[in-house]
Order: structure tokens, then C-alpha cells, then sequence
């Protein structure tokens, strides 16, 4: 998995490529929190257009960013979700507790 | 006709891929969609991460094994690892909605799979987990 963050101000879009799971999601978490508690970001906005796997380990990295941000009153969203991250999402059924956009560039 | 793989993979969860592409592989020739194939994957996965995280407690020079199969009009996925007793059904299960990071793991294989069986066989702790045959699966 790859993680590169395009940061804007005080917006940022972390672009994740590959598979979300035990192995990487732990990296996927310490990049959203930091941007959160370190660099003071007000929107975090996971990109998930080149993930099509997401397990309950990345699940949960993706739910305490969204803790993070509901605690500072911070906005986070997840933008392109491919077709199995979106399924995980419902089985789970989180997909309503999250704010979720086409793209990143949809998020205004 | 049964048909049947077994592999030993070390407890390193940099091995979660190779786990998948096996089962996805495996799902795919007993005849389950993309779909399916992906959600089958995925229930294997959290079970090898349970394995990984609770049995061995994150060590990762250990050894588990899996077990794919078809027969009876299923395709059963065996996990066998020989660390700490672990029993699914002591944990709890996620509360609708509940919003906590973690938990959820058991939760996607109860829903996902069609049947899910734990025991503990001497030192070993047995997975087995199987999902009805697609209708179109080849004979």
C-alpha cells in the first residue's frame, strides 16, 4: 500500500493505493491522525480510488480518523470508493456514518 | 468430485496477501462470482488476522495452516494454528451502528460465510468456516 498526502491549506487528500489491511492499515491510521493532532488539518479526505481492498483492521484506522475529527469538529470524508471497500462498508453498516463523495475533488 | 489445497504460511501478516490471492483463487474455480469470491477472501482474511493478532498475540514467527475445499455442496475454508485458545463466540458481538475501531472482524465472517465452526483440537485451535455452492459451480 501507498500513501501520499496532497496537503492544501488547512485540507488535506491522502491518496491510498493497494490493499488496506493488518499489514498496512496501521500506516494508513498514524498519516490520518497526525494530520489531524499534528499539522491541525480541518478536512481530511481519504482517497480510495485505487483500493479495492479493505479489511476490519483498515475499518477501524478509517473510524478513529472519523473519531478524530468528530472530537476537534473536523471534517473527514471518504472519496472513490471502488465497489468491495463500499460492500465492506455496508456489511458493516457504516456506510451511512460516514461522509462519502465521488471523488476528492467533488468535496467542497 | 472433492478438490483440496493446503498450504503452511509463517504468522507475518505481510503473508495476508498471499492468503488471499489463494482463496480468491480456490473461490473463483469452485464457480463463486467476483462478488462472492471477493467477500469469501475477506472473511478468510479477518479469520488469518484473528489468528495473527490473538492466537500468536502479533508474533510472526509462527506457523498456521489453511485449508481450502469443496465437497457436500460447499466450499469450506480450514484455519489451524496451534497458539492461544481463542473462541469465537466469547466475543461479543458489534452492536448496530456501534461506532468503535475495532470488533468487527467476526462480525464480517458471521455475515458473510453460511457457517462458521470453532474447536480446539490438542494444542490447536480449528476454523472452519464454509459457504454454499454457487448454483452455476461447475460439477
Amino acid at each position: 500500500m501507498d500513501i501520499n498526502v496532497k496537503r492544501e491549506g488547512k485540507r488535506s487528500v491522502v491518496e491510498v493505493t493497494g490493499d488496506i489491511d493488518l499489514y498496512t492499515s496501521p500506516k494508513l491510521r498514524q498519516t490520518v491522525l497526525e494530520l489531524f493532532r499534528q499539522r491541525g488539518q480541518e478536512t481530511v479526505i481519504v482517497d480510495l480510488s485505487g483500493v479495492q481492498y479493505v479489511d476490519s483492521s483498515g475499518i477501524a484506522s478509517l473510524v478513529e480518523g472519523l473519531q478524530e475529527a468528530k472530537k476537534i469538529d473536523a471534517r473527514f470524508v471518504l472519496a472513490g470508493l471502488n465497489e468491495a471497500p463500499r460492500h465492506v462498508l455496508e456489511l458493516t453498516r457504516l456506510l451511512a456514518v460516514f461522509e462519502i463523495a465521488d471523488s476528492a475533488e467533488d468535496v467542497v | 468430485m472433492a478438490d483440496a489445497i493446503e498450504i503452511t504460511i509463517a504468522s507475518h501478516p505481510r503473508w495476508l496477501r498471499l492468503v488471499r490471492q489463494t482463496v480468491l483463487e480456490f473461490a473463483r474455480e469452485a464457480g463463486f462470482d467476483a462478488r462472492d469470491g471477493d467477500a469469501i477472501t475477506l472473511a478468510v482474511g479477518e479469520a488469518v488476522g484473528n489468528v495473527i493478532q490473538h492466537a500468536y498475540e502479533g508474533r510472526s514467527d509462527q506457523n498456521f495452516r489453511l485449508c481450502c475445499r469443496t465437497g457436500n455442496g460447499y466450499l469450506e475454508v480450514e484455519v489451524r494454528d496451534d497458539g492461544r485458545p481463542f473462541d469465537p463466540d466469547e466475543v461479543p458481538d458489534l452492536a448496530p451502528d456501534e461506532l468503535r475501531p475495532g470488533g468487527r472482524g467476526l462480525f464480517l465472517i458471521k455475515t458473510i460465510m453460511d457457517e462458521i465452526e470453532y474447536c480446539r483440537d490438542g494444542d490447536e485451535n480449528v476454523v472452519s468456516m464454509r459457504k454454499r455452492l454457487a448454483a452455476s459451480a461447475p460439477k
